[in-house]
């Protein structure tokens, strides 16, 4: 059996209450919490863990039954702290899987005017740490309200701070000192090392773009001080080429570089299916475990999954959300309606209200009580649910929980890491 | 077999300060709450009639919070729902002497309150009715007798005493600050009078025992002024209370500089 069958066959769950982890570790989803336990009590525990009322004793033995620490009542009416403007629904690129349908969200190309972005952007309070990311379609194809928003937002807004998605064909030298002035995180959508990534991120004319991209980002990734560029892989059957993209990309000189597995496509286009999830969980296993090599030999190498899954599993994090989406973020769309998140863009399930008339906070609230995890079917019953929050709205409405596997296995094999770096660089974890 | 935390929210989850033993906290100590040092258990009483407030301690009205019931502050509530809430007290005046009512010039029914929790054992039931109340006719001073002749008659409603479906006082019952409002003042009179060590199980006033070579012990009593830790051990033996002595604390100390003299304690030891 490949490593990532042994994974997603490890990780099936067996009870919500807890799960094991490589013979020597309990992780406890309430809370998070996560402990080294010996031989004799992972057998003891693993025969306990069919019989809940009998795994609740032992867990109350253990001390480690805390009362639960996420209850069944929804987030409701949360303050608005991050936006993103699709400010402008039009793109140069023809990519077959987009959310978008090539940037326009099935609708006539347009731009956002500056007075929608500076009217989403009043929506924010001013004190507060708030973030505004400019998405698309291409964003730079209306570069002139990105930047007048940008200024506007950082004299309304002191603690603002700025994202930007971008597919990277338009850059100039310009923007790279902009975003750096203005402390960007810049996220290039990169698919892949020369041919792999022109595949499936062509011209709307069917030319590569990967030179391209690669050439007008090399100033970016040069000036890149207060700014972060970063690289986002999205992965489909056809470029699970991950520890090449991966190694190509840090060595180019992204701040990090992030795969995430293409689960809904408008067209089903590139979609991933059980035996590709398999396959690309066994190459996120590769990465993994060079990351794990890298970093116990005290080297740079920003796998951002890998980063991101040590520091969450670190902290415990649970939630019953997968993500801000339609609580205290919402995406804009270029005519100014509000939407869940800028996936839902021109959606009718995700809608949330407009800029002029505010946020529907009925709709808002109908959407956080319906999205909690505790009431999603599996997750209610899978060890995993506070780590995953459910698996991304848009990907899970779409076309349902097809990724969980994928995700538990990556989870299981996670935990397994944070356990043997912590062993052995207690130090890359910090004092905490 | 072991289980040892990993990260950070099973560390935080899992851990018990080493500064707040099980011993000090209300729900594990072995303390007194009658007054007490956690909280003074008398005053769920004071408001389990609706509209009065009772002395925690006494048969007492304090306060009517209606005026319906105005007539009844300072008077005294000699039964409840046909049950006494006051007895007469009888016993010998001299060793071997007759049983007899112990009625003094400051209590001249020889007549007691019977404690709360027990008088109104028999009613608690009747939570959310009205029962008869008797009470003396007009504000009284001293303690009356059950049978007392110029009484009055109120109908008064019980107070639950949980919140529905738990073990959790109710809330009507207590006011925040209620339960704290009559503890023991350690740092005044309170610890001083109490130097028979009456709080010995949950806050030991004699610590860092250890045998003193000749058969007793020694160690450091929160009560003497001495109390570094490299007091040579011939000079930390320990001395039974005495309250004439310079070895000990006195009530001026306490009242005065009851936060120099007490100091907190860290591993062990005073902390400046």
């Amino acid at each position: 059996m490949s490593r990532a069958g042994e994974l997603m066959r490890a990780s099936v769950p067996r009870t919500p209450a807890a799960h094991l982890v490589d013979g020597g570790q309990l992780f406890v989803p309430n809370g998070s919490q996560l402990f080294d336990v010996d031989a004799m009590l992972y057998a003891d525990l693993d025969a306990l863990l069919d019989d809940d009322a009998a795994l609740e004793q032992r867990l109350h033995a253990l001390g480690v039954d805390a009362p639960p620490l996420i209850d069944d009542a929804p987030v409701v009416s949360p303050p608005l702290l991050a936006i993103s403007l699709a400010v402008a629904q039009k793109c140069n690129l023809g990519c077959t899987y987009c959310y978008a349908q090539q940037g326009d969200f099935g609708t006539s190309p347009r731009n956002m005017p500056l007075e929608n972005a500076i009217t989403a952007i009043d929506l924010l309070p001013a004190g507060e740490r708030v973030n505004i990311a400019f998405l698309g379609g291409e964003p730079l194809a209306n570069r002139a309200v990105i930047r007048a928003a940008t200024e506007y937002a950082a004299q309304r807004c002191a603690k603002a701070t700025f994202s930007i998605t971008t597919n990277g064909t338009l850059l100039t030298p310009d923007d790279a000192e902009f975003f750096e002035r203005h402390a960007f995180a810049v996220t290039i959508s990169i698919d892949g090392i020369g041919d792999a990534h022109d595949a499936l991120r062509p011209t709307k004319g069917g030319d590569g773009t990967f030179d391209r991209v690669i050439e007008r980002v090399a100033p970016l990734l040069a000036m890149q001080r207060a700014m972060q560029v970063s690289a986002r892989v999205t992965v489909t059957p056809r470029n699970l080429a991950l520890r090449e993209t991966l190694d190509g990309l840090i060595a180019r000189g992204f701040h990090s570089v992030g795969f995430s597995p293409m689960l809904a496509s408008p067209t089903g286009s590139g979609e991933m299916d059980g035996a590709s999830l398999e396959a690309m969980l066994e190459a996120m296993v590769e990465c993994g475990e060079e990351f794990e090599r890298r970093v116990i030999a005290g080297e740079r190498y920003p796998f951002a999954n890998a980063t991101n899954a040590m520091r969450e599993i670190h902290r415990g994090t649970h939630r019953p959300y997968p993500c801000g989406a339609g609580a205290g973020y919402l995406g804009v769309s270029a005519d100014g309606d509000l939407a869940a998140c800028h996936r839902f863009v021109g959606d009718a399930q995700g809608a949330m209200g407009s800029i002029r008339n505010g946020i529907d906070r009925d709709a808002q609230n109908r959407w956080l009580a319906s999205r909690h995890v505790h009431h999603q079917e599996p997750c209610r019953s899978c060890w995993a649910r506070y780590l995953c929050g459910g698996g991304c709205h848009h990907e899970v409405i779409r076309r349902g929980r097809t990724a969980c596997d994928y995700v538990r296995g990556w989870l299981h094999y996670c935990l397994g890491a944070y356990s043997r770096l912590r062993a052995q660089r207690p130090d890359w974890f910090g004092n905490a | 077999m072991s289980l040892k935390p990993a990260n950070m929210t099973a560390r935080q989850l899992l851990h018990r300060s080493v500064g707040n033993p099980p011993s000090t906290l209300p729900d594990s100590a072995i303390s007194n709450c009658f007054p007490g040092l956690e909280f003074d258990f008398r005053n769920v009483w004071r408001r389990i009639f609706v509209g009065l407030i009772m002395h925690e301690a006494d048969n007492y009205v304090l306060k009517a919070e209606i005026s319906d019931y105005k007539h009844l502050e300072g008077c005294r509530l000699l039964r409840i729902d046909g049950h006494d809430a006051t007895t007469i007290v009888i016993g010998p005046r001299q060793s071997g002497g007759p049983n007899v009512e112990l009625a003094t010039p400051a209590n001249p029914d020889a007549a007691w309150f019977m404690e709360w929790s027990n008088s109104l054992t028999r009613v608690l039931h009747k939570a959310g009715q009205d029962v008869e109340c008797v009470f003396t006719a007009s504000p009284s001073e001293v303690q009356r007798r059950p049978n007392y002749a110029e009484t009055q008659t109120a109908m008064l409603k019980i107070r639950r005493f949980f919140e529905p479906g738990t073990p959790v006082i109710a809330r009507e019952l207590v006011e925040p600050g209620d339960l704290t409002q009559s503890l023991c003042s350690p740092w005044q009179n309170d610890y001083r009078e109490c130097a028979c060590y009456y709080w010995a199980s949950s806050r030991p006033d004699y610590v860092n025992v250890a045998p003193d070579g000749d058969g007793l012990s020694a160690g450091q009593n929160w009560m003497q002024r001495d109390r570094k830790p490299d007091t040579p051990v011939e000079e930390r033996k320990y001395l039974p209370d005495d309250r004439t002595s310079d070895v000990f604390l006195s009530y001026d100390d306490l009242f005065r500089e009851w936060q120099r003299v007490l100091r907190f304690i860290v591993a062990g030891y005073d902390r400046e």
